[in-house]
C-alpha cells in the first residue's frame, strides 16, 4: 500500500501546475480550488513545498473570507475545503479565521413552502453558489470544516445537521439534496452520503442515519465501484472505525501504472488520502 | 389676407410627437412578432429505428451528409458530441445509448473529423467514472480511444449571452465547448417534469460547469429555467442535433419516467426545429414549450409548415408520450393567439 501511494503522490507532483495549483484532470490546464486542497492534503508531509499553492490559494480568498474561482467574482462552496485543508495543514491562520467566519455569515436561500419537493425549505445550510438553496455537498463540508475549527456547538453547526438528517433519502443515504420530487421517491448517491456522513460526525442522535447511510455505502460501492466512490467510502468507513479491506482492494486494483486513478487529481487525491487513511491512520475529514 | 404660415402650430405639434411616439411603440412591439414570423425554413431528418443493433453509424453519416454546412464542420475538424448523461439507473433509460455514441464517433471519423470528443457535465450524480462504467459509454470510449471531458469541471471562461432571457449577462462555459468547431447534442427524446420535454436544447443544460454553477445547477433554475436553456442555446449555437429516441422515456422524465419503443431517430441543423418536430412525434405541441418560442428570435423554426421533413413523416413515427398531470398542457392544442404568433394560422 506504501508504493501505492507514493506513486500516486509522485503522480500529483508531476502534474502540479506552475504558480497556481491543480486541475480535475492531469490534462486540465486551469487549477481549482477542490482538487488542489485534496492534493495538498495528501502530500502533507512529503518533500513537496506548498508554499508557491498556497500564495495561490490566498490571493482568491477576499478579504471578508470569501474564496473566489479564478476569473470569478463570486464567493465559491470550495471556501469550506479551504479551511478543512488550512486546518489539517496549519497553514495561513489569518487567511482560515476570515474563511470560517465568512462560512458562519454565509447562509443558503431558504422558502416558506418547498412546493412539490418534499423537504424543509426553511432549514439553512450551505449553497454551492451565493443566493440559492442549500445543498447536502456544500452543508455536509461546511459543517465538518466548523466542527474542525472547534465550532461544533454552534448553531449553524447545528442547523446543519438537521438540515442533513431532513434531506436523508427514504430509504437511507444521501442523494444531491432532494429525497422525493413529485411523489417519486429519489435514490440515493455515493459520494453525497459519503459527505453528509462526515458533517454528521460526532452526532449521537444521527446514529440510526449514520448506520443506514453506512448501509448504503456497502451496498452501493461495490455495485458500481468507481474510484472516486471506493475512495470516499474508505475515507468515511475509516471515520466510523469500520472495516475497509475489500473496498482497499477494490481501489488498488484500479490504480495505473503512472500512480493515477485514470490521470484525474481528484480522484487519485482522494484515492491516496483513503489509503493513507488506512495505512497509517490519518485521515484528513476525521474530527 | 394674412398668409397662412408654415410653421407647426403647438397642436399639430403635439399630435405629430404623438404619433411619433405610437409609431415607434407599435413598431417596437410589432417588429419582434414580424421577426418571430419570419423563422427560417429547416430541414429535419427523421428516420424509423426499432434496434440500437441497426445500421446506426450508415443512419447518422447519411443525416450529417445532407447537410452541407455541417458537412463542411466535420471534416478536418474538433467536433464534440454531447450526449445526455445524467445518472445510472438500471430500471430506467435515462440516458443517450452508447451504441448511439459509438455510431455517431465512427460516422464523424468516415466523414473526415480530425478530432471527436465525447464531453459531457451531469446534473445531479458528480460520479462520471461510475456513469460512464455502468452505461457501457466507457467501453465505447476505450474502443473507439475517444476522450471524454467532464464538463463539470473542464477549464472554462466568461462569455457575454447571445440572448439574455436570464438577464444575467454572462455564463461560465467549458473550455472544451468554446474551441470545438461542432458540437452536436444527442439528447435522449424524453419528457421533463419541469420543462415539459428534454430534447436537445435542454441537453445543452449539461454544458454548465457544475464546479462553479453547483449540483443541480440551481442557480440557473431561479432565472428560469426555459430562460436558462434559451441563453445557453443561443450563445454556444450547437450546430447539429441527433436525437435518439429509439427508446424514449415518457412519464416523470428525465429521472423517473417510463421507457417508450418510440423507434426513431431525429436529426438536424436547426435545433429548434429538430426539437419541434421531436416534440410532435411525441404528441406535445412545441408551441407549448416555453424555450421553443424563445427561440424564435435567434434563428428557431417551431412552424409545422416551415420545416420540411425529410426521411419520414411524423405521423408515421408518432407516440403518444404520457406526461405528469401538471404538465397536461403542453399535449393540448395551443390558444388560437398562440398559434396565429408561432406557426401562423
Amino acid at each position: 500500500m506504501t508504493d501505492a501511494i507514493k506513486l500516486a503522490q509522485d503522480f500529483l507532483i508531476n502534474s502540479h501546475l506552475s504558480g497556481t495549483g491543480w486541475g480535475y484532470a492531469a490534462i486540465n490546464p486551469q487549477a481549482y480550488p477542490e482538487p488542489t486542497c485534496y492534493s495538498l492534503l495528501t502530500l502533507d508531509g512529503t518533500s513537496f513545498s506548498p508554499n508557491e499553492t498556497l500564495t495561490w490559494l490566498e490571493g482568491l480568498v477576499q478579504e471578508n473570507g470569501q474564496l473566489f474561482l479564478p476569473g470569478d467574482d463570486m464567493p465559491n462552496w470550495a471556501t469550506s475545503l479551504l479551511v478543512i485543508t488550512l486546518t489539517r495543514l496549519d497553514q495561513l491562520p489569518e487567511v482560515r479565521t476570515s474563511s470560517i467566519n465568512w462560512l458562519l455569515e454565509w447562509k443558503s436561500r431558504t422558502a416558506d413552502d418547498a412546493g412539490v419537493i418534499e423537504l424543509d425549505p426553511t432549514l439553512v445550510g450551505w449553497p454551492w453558489i451565493s443566493d440559492t438553496f442549500s445543498w447536502v455537498q456544500p452543508t455536509g463540508f461546511g459543517a465538518l470544516a466548523l466542527k474542525l475549527s472547534g465550532l461544533k456547538t454552534h448553531e449553524r453547526v447545528k442547523e446543519a445537521e438537521s438540515l442533513l438528517l431532513d434531506r436523508m433519502c427514504l430509504q437511507g443515504g444521501w442523494n444531491y439534496g432532494n429525497p422525493a420530487v413529485l411523489g417519486s421517491e429519489l435514490p440515493p448517491a455515493v459520494l453525497d452520503t459519503a459527505i453528509a456522513l462526515f458533517g454528521l460526525q460526532d452526532l449521537p442522535e444521527a446514529s440510526d442515519a449514520i448506520e443506514k447511510g453506512l448501509a448504503v455505502l456497502e451496498e452501493l460501492t461495490p455495485e458500481r465501484p468507481s474510484a472516486l466512490a471506493l475512495a470516499v467510502s474508505i475515507l468515511c468507513f475509516h471515520v466510523f472505525d469500520r472495516p475497509t479491506g475489500k473496498f482497499v482492494d477494490l481501489l488498488l486494483k484500479r490504480q495505473e501504472p503512472d500512480g493515477s486513478w485514470r490521470q484525474m487529481i481528484w480522484w487519485t487525491s482522494l484515492a491516496a488520502l483513503a489509503l493513507q487513511a488506512v495505512d497509517g491512520g490519518k485521515n484528513a475529514f476525521k474530527v | 389676407m394674412p398668409s397662412k404660415s408654415k410653421k407647426l402650430s403647438r397642436r399639430d405639434f403635439i399630435k405629430l410627437s404623438a404619433a411619433g411616439i405610437v409609431g415607434v411603440f407599435l413598431g417596437a412591439t410589432i417588429a419582434p412578432l414580424v421577426k418571430r414570423l419570419q423563422q427560417p425554413l429547416a430541414d429535419v431528418m427523421i428516420a424509423k429505428g426499432n434496434s440500437y443493433n441497426n445500421d446506426l453509424t450508415g443512419t447518422i453519416r447519411r443525416g450529417i451528409s445532407y447537410y452541407s454546412d455541417v458537412l463542411e464542420k466535420v471534416k478536418g475538424g474538433r467536433v464534440v458530441l454531447k450526449p445526455n448523461l445524467i445518472d445510472y439507473d438500471p430500471a430506467r433509460p435515462l440516458n443517450t445509448h452508447p451504441a448511439m455514441i459509438a455510431a455517431a464517433i465512427s460516422a464523424l471519423r468516415q466523414l473526415g473529423a480530425q478530432e471527436v470528443i465525447v464531453a459531457e457535465g451531469s446534473g445531479h450524480n458528480r460520479d462520471m467514472e461510475m456513469i460512464l462504467e455502468q452505461t457501457g459509454v466507457d467501453q465505447v470510449l476505450r474502443d473507439e480511444k475517444v476522450r471524454f471531458v467532464d464538463l463539470n469541471s473542464d477549464a472554462i471562461s466568461l462569455v457575454p449571452l447571445v440572448s439574455n432571457y436570464t438577464k444575467l449577462s454572462q455564463f461560465f462555459f467549458p473550455n472544451t465547448i468554446l474551441g470545438a468547431d461542432l458540437v452536436i447534442s444527442m439528447p435522449k427524446l424524453k419528457t421533463h417534469h419541469w420543462a415539459g420535454a428534454t430534447l436537445s436544447l435542454k441537453n445543452m443544460f449539461g454544458t454548465i460547469p457544475g464546479v462553479k454553477y453547483g449540483w443541480p445547477k440551481n442557480y440557473l433554475h431561479w432565472y428560469g429555467i426555459s430562460q436558462s436553456i434559451a441563453d445557453i442555446s443561443t450563445t454556444l449555437d450547437p450546430g447539429f442535433a441527433i436525437v435518439d429516441g429509439i427508446v424514449g422515456m415518457e412519464g416523470d422524465g428525465p429521472l423517473n419516467g417510463t421507457a417508450i419503443n418510440s423507434e426513431v431517430l431525429v436529426m438536424g441543423n436547426n435545433l429548434t426545429a429538430v426539437d419541434s418536430t421531436a416534440a410532435r412525434i411525441m404528441s406535445i405541441y412545441p408551441e407549448n414549450l416555453l424555450y421553443l418560442s424563445l427561440m424564435l428570435p435567434y434563428g428557431g423554426t417551431v412552424n409545422e409548415a416551415l420545416i420540411n421533413q425529410v426521411g419520414e413523416q411524423i405521423t408515421d413515427v408518432q407516440s403518444d408520450f404520457e406526461v405528469l398531470p401538471h404538465m397536461a398542457q403542453i399535449k393540448e392544442k395551443p390558444p388560437l393567439w398562440k398559434r396565429a404568433i408561432i406557426s401562423g394560422w
